[in-house]
């Protein structure tokens, strides 16, 4: 008895533990052949890149958001296309300026998500958050845009605390022939875009595009007119290679925007004016990235960019030099170890001219930011566990050294069924406007016994530090529905807070407001996301997400914020499409958005109340010339003449709200 | 219930459920590539008349091949397809679509594809193909995904007439 209870054992064991880890089956899928060329053009294979890197698959909270969602969305900028994602709060300040954040700290510095055009960051480092005017790229040369939700810095760096939005373009080889689209309506002026892309050879293509949008003013219905213009111009080329083990890609571009302001600048003596001069931005910029596969398999990336900007921002004027370096290595090893490894360095050079109204500790920096990162997908059971480990350890200047791991884990028990969990900590180090400024932030007044309340740093900032947990469940329930949901609870500290420091200390010229890392928070929140393709001609995709913040103040007398109210609790989001026939197709897009208190400046520091909006937009579309020819017909916030979305939070601009449109665009391929 | 009892009730209990596991639903790119076989078989109609089945002739050695008994499974405009691996010197009459995979001799492609052209049969090949011989559909890997590459001019002389949708989802078209 005794010796057959062991030999059940050891066939237990062997069958369990030793033929699953051994065992690799590859059963085709039928359903591929469903799936219509353009479909079947986007699928990554696997020979290339050693693993699959659908974004599906990998354990975190993610959304692509693809050119054919945006096409239907009748969105006409990145900003606009961001909505289509769940959990990322989109909120129109006026015609140029947004604020966007993820799981929750909305402003128009929303300085808690990492934006990066292929690989490239567009986070400035002189400036807490992305300026969304200023990165105005085409949406026709959009491929894909991948939200990451969540603490992702051991993969990405710094500030990618709750997110990032990886903007990915189109590679050359994917735009062969001419494309021009004209864009014109009441709120939109006109937009015009040309691409015209050569395959020189079989591995070869290279691509150029020029850009032009003109959005006028929005036309107010209290305050008239608002100084809210936006013009844009782009222009750009790329070259992509295939090589015998690689490939290389070498991409550039100018962009020049110009955006209205209405700005009420306060002047540290006290006074107050009103700048109404277009803010201008320039930026110059040449990217490269060469892959090689060695003979041993191992994946050797390097990459590296260079960039001149120039921003002429009302209160601020910034010029910066940046050049990037990264290499980066990717090898699996004894099968079960897919890993990636790589070192970075980032040099930048700005100058800030000191203003009336803003004044850097010193007007001329140079930074320097090195880089170490590891992570290793470790296949615990092949094809079923999957346990990631990675780390990165980041150095900037006037910053501490900091050590960002995440540990996550992704099970896919069969077929339709994959949970994952992360553990993660990331930092968003300070802009060098927060940590080394002085600022007025509200102007003399009899209840700051008419001084001005100028803003200077205590003592050196530290990074802001986030814990996150994260866990998630996806499903394929058919081939045609599928559900995605995701979780968070995630702890802030070190959080930028300001108060008011003792008048005596100081010149009694002003009221000093001192910042210092004195503010926690805590955060919980649920994001979800199903679609549902019944048939061909029809689609659906609803979104849903629910968050809330709470703060908490560690030390007493620090100025209140609403930025733990500045996003909305809750938002739901349907897409829809029908094609009515093969040339004509309706889709929509229906969003509620719950209501909100933002800090505006221009109530003088008063919390306002944005109420809740619910608002649909509308396209039609209609291809005709064998499809080389489409024109759509798009209504945008149909449901109300106007409605507000957000106040500024950074500078005293008037209040504006976002109003009903419709424009037609032409899109012509040749 | 004695302790080793409860082990062995656990691991067989573990076992049935380990080996419930499936394989990932993931896309192996040979997979993609047999699909891609089949949307051109599917949206390029055939010139000659066709018989009981749609028939695709796969020559030479690929990477696909193991895959391509798969759309065995799929009908192609009414029909089922029927896939035939065939000898280089076999009857090439009987195909309504030709795979061409890697073959020794050159001149003998060459003459496959020149036969093919005059029966109007539909050729696809994922091999580097050497000048002077070329298919209708060629596909090949760009940056981690498949494209393809069509020939207007063989097309055309096989009198097959392509969608302009599919021109333009081409990465080359050869004219």
């Amino acid at each position: 008895m005794r010796n057959i209870s062991a030999w059940a054992i050891a066939v237990a064991f062997i069958t369990t533990v030793v033929f699953p880890l051994s065992s690799f089956s590859q059963a085709l899928n039928d359903d591929v052949f469903k799936l219509p060329l353009e479909e079947l053009m986007k699928q990554q294979v696997s020979s290339v890149s050693k693993k699959l890197q659908d974004l599906d698959d990998i354990p975190a909270a993610a959304y692509v958001i693809t050119a054919k969602d945006i096409q239907r969305s009748g969105a006409t900028s990145i900003p606009e296309a961001l909505r289509l994602a769940p959990g990322i709060d989109v909120a129109a300040i006026s015609n140029n300026k947004w604020a966007i954040s993820i799981r929750g700290f909305s402003s128009r510095a929303a300085d808690k998500i990492l934006v990066l055009v292929d690989g490239r960051t567009v986070y400035p480092p002189i400036f807490p958050g992305t300026l969304w005017e200023n990165n105005d790229i085409p949406l026709e040369l959009i491929e894909r845009i991948e939200v990451l939700r969540g603490a992702g810095a051991a993969i990405w760096g710094n500030n990618a605390v709750n997110g990032v939005i990886n903007i990915i373009t189109k590679s050359a080889h994917d735009v062969i022939g001419g494309q021009l689209s004209v864009i014109g309506g009441s709120e939109e002026n006109v937009t015009a875009n040309g691409i015209y892309g050569w395959a020189l050879d079989e591995k070869t293509s290279f691509r150029v595009h020029a850009y032009s949008r003109d959005k006028s003013y929005s036309k107010q219905t209290l305050a008239g007119s608002a100084n809210d213009s936006w013009q844009s111009q782009n222009l750009g080329f790329r070259f992509d290679k295939e090589l015998e083990k690689g490939r290389l890609l070498v991409q550039g571009g100018f962009l020049n925007s110009q955006t209205g302001a209405d700005v009420m600048a306060l002047r540290f003596d006290g006074g107050v004016d009103r700048l109404m001069s277009d803010t201008k931005s320039k930026n110059a910029h040449l990217q490269l990235m060469w892959e090689h596969y060695s003979n041993n398999g191992i994946l050797h990336t390097l990459q590296g960019f260079t960039e001149f900007a120039s921003n002429d921002i009302a209160i601020l004027e910034d010029r910066r030099r940046t050049l990037d370096l990264e290499y980066q290595q990717q090898l699996t090893f004894t099968q079960r170890h897919d890993i990636v490894w790589g070192v970075a360095y980032r040099l930048w050079k700005d100058s800030a001219e000191h203003t009336d109204y803003l004044q850097l500790e010193d007007e001329d920096k140079t930074s320097h930011l090195a880089s170490l990162f590891i992570q290793d997908d470790f296949s615990l059971i092949p094809n079923n566990l999957v346990l990631t480990l990675g780390a990165r350890l980041e150095q900037r200047t006037d910053v501490k050294a900091e050590f960002q791991p995440n540990i996550r884990l992704l099970w896919t028990p069969d077929e339709q069924n994959s949970f994952w969990g992360a553990l993660s900590r990331s930092v968003r180090m300070p802009a060098r406007i927060e940590s080394a400024s002085r600022i007025v932030v509200a102007q003399a007044s009899p209840q700051t016994n008419g001084l001005p309340l100028i803003r200077e740093l205590s003592e050196p900032l530290l990074s802001e530090r986030v814990g996150a947990l994260d866990f998630g469940w996806r499903r394929k329930w058919s081939h045609d529905f599928s559900t995605d949901a995701a979780a968070f609870i995630v702890n802030y500290d070190y959080l930028r807070a300001s108060r008011v420091a003792e008048i005596s200390s100081f010149p009694p010229t002003s009221l000093p407001i001192l910042i210092s890392n004195d503010r926690q928070a805590h955060s919980v929140g649920f994001e979800l996301s199903s679609k549902w393709y019944p048939h061909d001609d029809v689609g659906f995709t609803l979104n849903y997400s629910w968050s809330t913040t709470k703060a908490k103040d560690k030390r007493s007398g620090l100025i209140s914020t609403a930025i733990v109210d500045s996003s909305p609790k809750h938002k739901v989001s349907l897409q829809a499409r029908y094609r009515l026939t093969p040339q004509v197709e309706l889709s929509g897009f229906l969003r509620y958005v719950d209501d909100i208190r933002v800090r505006g400046l221009a109530s003088n520091g008063g919390e306002q109340v944005i109420a809740s909006y619910t608002e649909l937009d509308l396209k039609l579309n209609y291809i005709i010339d064998r499809g080389n020819v489409e024109l759509s017909l798009v209504g945008k916030n149909l449901l109300h003449a106007s409605h507000a979305e957000f106040v500024d939070d950074i500078v005293s601009t008037p209040n504006l709200e976002q109003k009903r449109s419709v424009y037609v665009k032409l899109d012509w391929r040749f | 219930m004695r302790p080793h009892k409860k082990i062995t009730g656990l691991l067989l209990t573990l076992q049935l459920m380990v080996s419930t596991v499936f394989a990932l639903d993931k896309l192996h790119d040979n997979e993609i590539k047999a699909a891609f076989v089949y949307n051109f078989i599917k949206i390029v109609k055939p010139v000659k008349p066709l018989g009981d089945y749609y028939h695709l002739c796969i020559v030479g050695e690929s990477s696909i091949q193991k895959f391509l008994p798969e759309l065995s499974k799929q009908n192609a405009h009414g029909l089922a397809i029927k896939t035939i691996e065939m000898e280089v010197n076999g009857d090439f009459s009987i195909c309504d679509s030709l795979f061409l995979g890697q073959v020794e001799n050159h001149k003998i492609a060459n003459n496959l594809l020149q036969h093919a052209e005059k029966n109007n049969v539909l050729t696809i090949s994922d091999v580097d193909l050497k000048e002077g011989t070329d298919v209708i559909f060629y596909i090949k890997q760009l940056q981690g995904k498949l494209r393809f590459d069509v020939s207007l001019i063989l097309a055309r002389q096989a009198q097959f007439q392509l969608d302009a949708n599919l021109l333009r989802l081409a990465h080359i078209v050869k004219e």
